[in-house]
């Protein structure tokens, strides 16, 4: 490199017009000599710039040094997987705003890292690779110096010296090494931070689970008899990088796992077949341990705030309670014999946001996953429920949860009990409630949330309001003819507003006025008619003095029997709130989702709203009916790939359990291959190569390596911190290189990564501060998106 | 755009056209960093043709005017516009309006154009070096080629960006609203720094605060040091 450089100078020298004479700088000195000369004096930028890119080089202007007594500027593009088809003139729109960033903090005398490197493994290069029938190696070498050559072309002036490529056995190694570090940690909630595993098993050894919160009850005793294997299954439960069996999409005609965004339309991108759900043993790491942290350390960072919130959003933090519903047992233990029978004392478990509203309960919905769908089917059902939990299972999240689809769902034929007031209610599998959320079943209170209401509504499930309008909002519809003559008149004179249409009158009643329209109506109502009142109050008028509420399972009774009796037209309706759902003008008044005051909920009826939620909590914890508990929208990090580009996971498995990797022993390389292409039986194509999979241990054992690779979010969580110390051979940098050079002070790239490489690399930052690797909390200090160029046709 | 649509434009085909600098200056200059826009091969056009001037003002346009009072008042503003032009730039490069920055270049160039013949040689070649300088991390190979014709040692880009100067950078004169009973009925132009008194006693003789006045006299007059002045009669 060094000789390189002094041979090109010297030679620029030589061929210089002017006197050469010796120029002192700041950082390096170097001869000075006159560029490239241009023939014109005209401004014809293609006769001299592609040579002084080569001059600077060549003389290493760019370079940048070590830590040193200025202060810095760690200036980072979002490192690209290079594609094969280069850079467009859209890719240039960060990197440009970046460079000029860099270079004004250079002749500011800030000491400026500006590297780049390349996010090389992954789906698109395996892809490329096994369209071209080569090496994905090769194929991003080639790319890749396309891409530098573009970035020489358009004179950004990254420090070349320090590029990194994900895919080299010299960066990777490290991405398996913090593999490694997550490996041999767990969160202890105790002290909000990540902990060496060593030390749980100490505590484990000493007092058992007895000190640790919210987790698995185990005594010391227990864990000194269990076996090797047993420990570290144990552990898995703590530790920060795990495996554990889920749900993977699954295409049965290509017999291989398909990542997410494979998966197109419920079927797969390659055959077009309907994609299945599988459960496999998958690698996760426990980033929901870091949720609150994630949360609270949002506040400190200067980002964009729309991806703070979307980072919140998907974070999903919600506070609310866990309540048993005990199982009806008798039911359905009377109707099958060849089922187990079940005590009164099993119980579905709900999460929910809204205690308040627990006595509007009217029935309950498991998730097409949850185990209790199987074990609660009545047989008369379960035709019906297993077809329809297998047609649930091919369909996305998105799909499943969108407000405004058309609800599906079963009756299995089981009853639970609503814990608040002994109703009994009815047990449904509905694919809009999602088995990784919360509990995977829910209590339904289809009064106060609008999913719930539109599958109650269509199934005819009873629907009663237990919470208050805050609006008051309160309508009746009086249809022509149900009304004396003089009603409007009447209506006019007390100043209720309402229009009329047709003869009928759309009535919108003041809340002033609410005591007054009772009144009315009961004056006026026709013999054999009724008028009725919803939303801030619900109320049938028969006739004087005929006034039933609305209120509960009773009075519904009641009401609707009356009204099919009165009415041929309303006799299909098997609700009251159908039957009021059918007149569009009240649509807005039977449904909300506010926090008014609890109404129809026994003795809790009249609790301010804003306190509602809370008293309820505290009631079921005293009652031992629930628990409070915060719920996360978040997940963990499922990293395996059942795929050959990537970051192989250094793991053995044998007869005992999962055994790290010795960290000597890295980088667990990947090894050179015929084939990319994904086996036939879900595994990766690393299962199939003898030499790669069978290992001797140290002590003689046989194990087995593990063969997924890490999905490429694991080697962009840290390439931050490499930049600052990429040629380390001994460690996955300098500690103080890292100190000094981080937080990043501007990050820049596209916001479609918002809730994953920004959430994960935070993540990792957090867990490397916890075990003492990194002095900093948040990686990126500030952060922009640059918005899209479209291309001159708006497209 | 995107390859599957066959709209893509290269960074190569717009180089071998415009050369990189002209890119470089309408990638920053396109639209507001984080607002999606479509990319306008006429607006490069736009960046050539000024860099082109730049290059034309910075190395082919002489200037021999000593200082000397005739050219005081010319050689102030383009002081003046200079250390704006530094504090604007610089404070637009960190908080990531990189339009703003081209186009603050852009009207700075006009200056330094316009200043031909009024300022002084040292007054102009002090703007045009700043000018240089400035345009160094935009126009990084533009500005070396310049750079090292003017005869200067290599590289610019190790250079100190160009001081700023508050003093020089303030304005001379204000121009502030006068409002009678709350209603802005006159504007009055001052030197910056005027006094309280003064401002007030300008203010009151104005033709159309005297209309208002009607006569009376004002019971408060306010003056709010550089923003306004507000008679209070009744």
């Amino acid at each position: 490199m060094a000789n390189a450089r002094n041979t090109k100078t010297a030679k620029a020298a030589k061929t210089a017009k002017k006197p050469t004479r010796r120029v002192e700088n700041a950082r390096r000195s170097v001869p000075a000599v006159r560029g490239p000369v241009s023939k014109s004096a005209k401004y014809i930028p293609q006769e001299f710039e592609q040579e002084w890119m080569k001059r600077w080089e060549a003389d290493a202007l760019y370079k940048t040094m070590p830590a040193d007594e200025r202060p810095k500027a760690y200036i980072l593009d979002f490192f690209p997987y290079p594609s094969g088809d280069g850079l467009s003139v859209g890719h240039c729109r960060n990197y440009v705003p970046t460079d000029v960033l860099s270079r004004y903090y250079r002749m500011n005398g800030y000491n400026v890292l500006h590297p780049m490197g390349w996010d090389a493994f992954g789906l698109p290069a395996e892809n490329a690779a096994i369209k071209l029938k080569t090496n994905p190696a090769k194929l991003i070498d080639q790319f890749s110096a396309n891409y530098k050559r573009q970035f020489r072309l358009i004179g950004i002036s990254f420090d070349w010296s320090r590029e990194i490529n994900s895919s080299k056995p010299e960066y990777y190694r490290w991405t398996q090494w913090i593999f490694l570090q997550l490996y041999k940690s767990w969160y202890d909630p105790r002290v909000d931070s990540a902990r060496p595993i060593s030390e749980l098993e100490m505590e484990l050894a000493e007092k058992g689970t007895r000190d640790v919160p919210n987790t698995l009850p185990l005594t010391a005793a227990q864990w000194n008899a269990m076996s090797v294997r047993e420990r570290r299954e144990f552990l898995s439960n703590f530790r920060l990088a795990y495996r554990k069996a889920a749900l993977v999409n699954w295409c049965p005609k290509d017999k291989t796992v398909l990542a997410n965004e494979e998966v197109v339309d419920g079927r797969c991108w390659r055959c077009d077949s309907l994609v299945e759900k599988k459960t496999l043993m998958q690698w996760f790491f426990r980033i929901t341990a870091y949720a609150d942290r994630l949360i609270a350390d949002l506040d400190t960072i200067d980002w964009p705030e729309h991806i703070k919130l979307m980072q919140r959003n998907w974070i999903g933090r919600s506070e609310g309670a866990e309540v048993n519903f005990p199982l009806d047992g008798g039911q359905w233990t009377v109707d099958s014999s060849d089922h187990q029978p079940l005590t009164t004392d099993h119980s579905i478990t709900v999460f929910t946001t809204r205690p308040d509203t627990l006595w509007g309960a009217m029935f309950g919905v498991l998730a097409p996953e949850h185990p209790l769908v199987e074990k609660l089917t009545t047989p008369e059902r379960k035709a019906q429920v297993d077809a329809y939990v297998a047609q649930a299972k091919i369909k996305t999240e998105a799909d499943r949860t969108a407000a405004e689809k058309d609800k599906t769902g079963v009756f299995i034929g089981a009853y639970a009990t609503n814990p608040v007031n002994g109703e009994r209610i009815p047990i449904w599998v509905a694919d809009y409630v999602l088995m990784g959320y919360g509990t995977g079943a829910i209590m339904a209170c289809p009064a106060h949330d609008e999913r719930d209401f539109a599958f109650a509504l269509k199934f005819g499930l009873p629907i009663l309001p237990v919470i208050a309008r805050t609006d008051g909002l309160a309508k009746s519809f009086a249809l022509g003819g149900t009304m004396r003559d003089g009603f409007a008149d009447a209506l006019r004179a007390e100043q209720i507003p309402f229009e009329e249409k047709q003869s009928s009158l759309y009535i919108t009643i003041p809340p002033a006025k609410l005591d007054r329209y009772v009144e009315l109506a009961q004056l006026f109502v026709q013999p054999g008619k009724w008028n009725e009142i919803v939303g801030a109050r619900w109320l049938f008028v028969f006739g004087p003095g005929d006034v039933q509420t609305f209120g509960g399972a009773e009075s519904e009774r009641r009401i609707l029997a009356r009204c099919h009796e009165l009415e041929p037209n309303v006799r299909g309706k098997r609700t009251v709130m159908e039957m009021l759902h059918t007149v569009e003008f009240y649509r807005d008044a039977l449904f909300h989702t506010g926090y008014g005051a609890m109404i129809n909920s026994g003795e809790f009826s009249g609790t301010p709203g804003d306190v509602a939620a809370k008293r309820v909590t505290e009631w079921l914890e005293k009652t031992g009916k629930g628990k409070a508990r915060v719920n996360y929208k978040l997940r963990d990090w499922g990293i395996s790939r059942q795929r050959y580009w990537g970051t192989p996971i250094p793991i053995i498995h044998t007869d005992e359990g999962e055994v790290p990797v010795d960290e000597d022993k890295l980088p667990v390389k990947l090894p050179n291959v015929e084939s990319y292409e994904p086996t036939a039986t879900g595994e990766s194509p690393l299962a199939t190569i003898a030499r790669f999979v069978n290992v001797k241990l140290p002590d003689g054992t046989k194990g087995r390596r593990e063969t997924d690779t890490m999905g490429t979010f694991a080697c962009s969580s840290w390439y931050f911190l490499r930049f600052t110390d990429p040629n380390n051979a001994q460690a996955a940098f300098d500690k103080s290189e890292v100190a000094y050079w981080l937080p990043v002070d501007m990050y820049v790239g596209g916001a479609e990564h918002a809730v994953m490489h920004l959430l994960y690399a935070r993540f990792w930052t957090k867990a490397l501060h916890d075990l003492g690797y990194v002095p900093f909390v948040e990686p990126f200090k500030r952060l922009r998106n640059q918005g899209m160029i479209l291309a001159p046709d708006g497209k | 755009m995107s390859k599957s649509k066959g709209n893509v434009v290269t960074p190569d085909q717009v180089v071998a056209e415009q050369g990189a600098d002209a890119l470089r200056a309408y990638e920053m200059f396109i639209s507001d960093f984080e607002q999606a826009t479509p990319w306008n091969t006429n607006g490069l056009g736009g960046t050539y043709r000024w860099l082109r001037r730049v290059w034309e003002l910075l190395l082919t346009v002489s200037h021999d005017h000593a200082v000397d009072a005739s050219t005081e008042p010319a050689d102030r503003a383009l002081r003046r516009i200079m250390h704006k032009t530094i504090k604007k730039v610089s404070s637009d490069i960190e908080g990531f309006r990189f339009n703003t920055v081209i186009s603050a270049m852009m009207e700075f160039t006009n200056a330094i154009t316009d200043a031909q013949g009024k300022a002084s040689k040292a007054a102009f070649d002090e703007a045009r070096d700043a000018l240089l300088l400035l345009l160094a991390p935009i126009a990084p190979f533009m500005a070396e080629e310049i750079w090292t014709r003017q005869g200067h040692p290599y590289s610019i880009h190790q250079q100190k960006w160009p001081p700023f100067d508050a003093a020089l950078a303030a304005d001379e004169m204000m121009t502030l609203p006068v409002m009678v009973n709350g209603k802005v009925r006159d504007r009055v132009e001052l030197p910056v720094g005027t006094n309280e008194a003064d401002a007030k006693d300008v203010a009151l003789k104005l033709p159309n605060v005297q209309k208002h006045l009607a006569g009376k006299t004002p019971s408060q007059v306010i003056y709010v040091a550089g923003k306004m002045v507000s008679v209070v009669v009744r």
